[in-house]
């Protein structure tokens, strides 16, 4: 009689692989700079710096460009009440409410733990989706706190962002390149295999950068499906949220791109992503296609009713 | 949710434990003759609302249940014309949000706990222990409405005073927390005690 969604071996497989792949691009790029002779020391602490930084701020960034809004129960009490019971039931801390003013019907989650989370949804997803629809959008933005989605994406890109920081450092700085090799040259090591050198560490940054770039938004849509499946666990009604993503992406297309391009900055997180038509391949998409999650919700919906 | 858990994106929604509910046996005598709280013979459980044919099985099996427990604990009381009625009554009632709620009405506190003990168990029987939220209790404290409120999830107490429409008594929850310490398990963290507004109890 025990009916329920178990677990996606499949998707959990797919997901540990790219991980795996991303660590080991990471690892024989961090061994081409030691081998290379870079001063990967230095660079890690920057990184680690910068990154550490953005990690900190970059969810009050992105709010603040949203400009969303953080609501108290007086203010909101029935979009309150629904993420208490979502919270009660997942037994996850009470997390803070936000409501973005826009037409587009979208919503997000913040938070490197379910302790410092931050649930946000726009005006629109408010007026356009019925409460159990909500209901589920809310807790596909939940799993994403319970999955720890910031905190992974933020370690799966850590070496991307290194990458892309000394490629596009080159681009800036090529016109010193000449500078660079001549003067450790000068110290009799021999300029050209420095300059040789550099354009190794350049060309190996750059396959990192575009190799894990395709990787991480693989991870991206992964965890976009796992999430969606968070939301059947918590709601076990898988059909909610396909009804609710139907809804939306109906409505997105009669929305004007001027109301989307203001929420592009923060795709990556949204629910879904606010993409003018014409999008790009999914390949290189942080979230998987409406369809493709539709079909993904539906056949756990003939899961639970067998 | 263990760290492989988040790692790969499994939600696992916690395990329930429906036993501590009974700590309440004991601490209501408490409650009672140190804070004058008085039970107030309505209790209930609240969980997700179901597709409607599986809600339908456990609420015939909870008013089964309960009909049973009410009859083997004699609290079967003579009617007026001899022919016994029950002590205890289940209601069902489906919130704003969508949840619903049995409430066990009448009786006593054991047997109350036992019925409600068995509606938890009847869910996680079924295979819907993930819908399960909390059990509440109503208290009366002179003429104010009080609730304690059992998380299953959380497997802890916490105190709910309402006092209008999206209003509670903060100061009044910590006074009947600091009664209850020793007594219940509390829940020790502030941003767990969830409202239930508008419980039909």
């Amino acid at each position: 009689m025990k009916r329920s969604i178990g677990s996606d071996h499949g998707l959990t497989l797919r997901m540990f692989f790219t991980m795996l792949l991303l660590a080991v691009v990471y690892l024989v790029f961090v061994g081409v700079l030691l081998r290379v002779g870079v001063p990967l020391a230095g660079i890690i602490v920057i990184a680690v710096v910068l990154l550490g930084v953005q990690y900190a701020f970059s969810d009050r960034l992105i709010l603040a460009s949203l400009r969303a809004r953080e609501v108290t129960e007086a203010e909101a009490p029935q979009l309150h009440a629904a993420v208490a019971r979502l919270a009660q039931i997942t037994d996850m801390p009470m997390p803070r409410v936000a409501i973005i003013q826009s037409r587009v019907p979208n919503a997000l989650a913040t938070g490197r733990n379910p302790k410092h989370a931050l649930v946000a949804v726009t005006t629109g997803i408010l007026d356009q989706l019925d409460p159990r629809e909500l209901e589920a959008v809310l807790a596909h933005e939940l799993s994403h706190v319970i999955h720890r989605d910031m905190r992974v994406m933020a370690m799966a890109s850590f070496f991307a962002t290194v990458a892309s920081f000394i490629v596009q450092s080159s681009l800036w700085f090529g016109a010193g390149l000449g500078g660079y090799g001549g003067g450790y040259g000068g110290r009799g090591r021999g300029g050209n295999s420095e300059e040789g050198n550099f354009f190794v560490i350049v060309l190996v940054a750059a396959a990192v950068w575009a190799v894990s770039f395709v990787l991480i938004r693989t991870l991206s849509r992964y965890r976009e499906y796992a999430a969606d499946r968070g939301s059947a666990v918590i709601t076990q009604e898988p059909a909610l949220l396909a009804s609710a993503l139907q809804k939306i992406s109906g409505r997105m297309e009669r929305i004007p791109s001027q109301d989307l391009r203001q929420m592009q900055a923060a795709n990556a997180l949204m629910f879904m992503p606010a993409s003018v038509k014409g999008s790009i391949a999914e390949l290189f998409s942080t979230h998987p296609s409406v369809e493709h999650r539709i079909a993904r919700l539906e056949e756990l919906e003939r899961r639970l009713a067998r | 949710m263990g760290f492989l858990d988040s790692l790969l994106g499994r939600t696992r929604l916690p395990p329930v434990n429906e036993d501590r509910l009974f700590a309440m046996s004991t601490a209501a005598v408490t409650l009672e003759a140190s804070g004058d709280l008085r039970w107030a013979q309505r209790s209930g459980i609240i969980f997700k609302q179901l597709p409607p044919g599986r809600f339908r099985q456990v609420r015939d099996d909870a008013v089964a249940m309960v009909r049973h427990e009410a009859s083997s604990d004699d609290d079967v009381v003579g009617g007026a014309d001899g022919a016994p009625t029950l002590a205890l009554q289940v209601e069902e009632h489906t919130d704003e949000l969508g949840f619903e709620w049995l409430v066990v009405v009448g009786g006593d506190l054991q047997s109350t706990l036992a019925a409600l003990h068995g509606i938890a168990q009847g869910l996680i029987d079924e295979g819907l222990a993930d819908s399960l939220l909390a059990a509440v209790f109503r208290f009366q404290q002179g003429d104010r409405r009080t609730y304690w409120v059992y998380g299953f999830k959380q497997a802890t107490f916490y105190p709910f005073v309402p006092t209008g429409p999206h209003q509670r008594d903060n100061g009044a929850e910590l006074r009947l927390k600091a009664l209850a310490e020793g007594e219940l398990p509390l829940e020790p963290q502030l941003e767990r005690w969830f409202a239930l507004w508008g419980a039909p109890i």
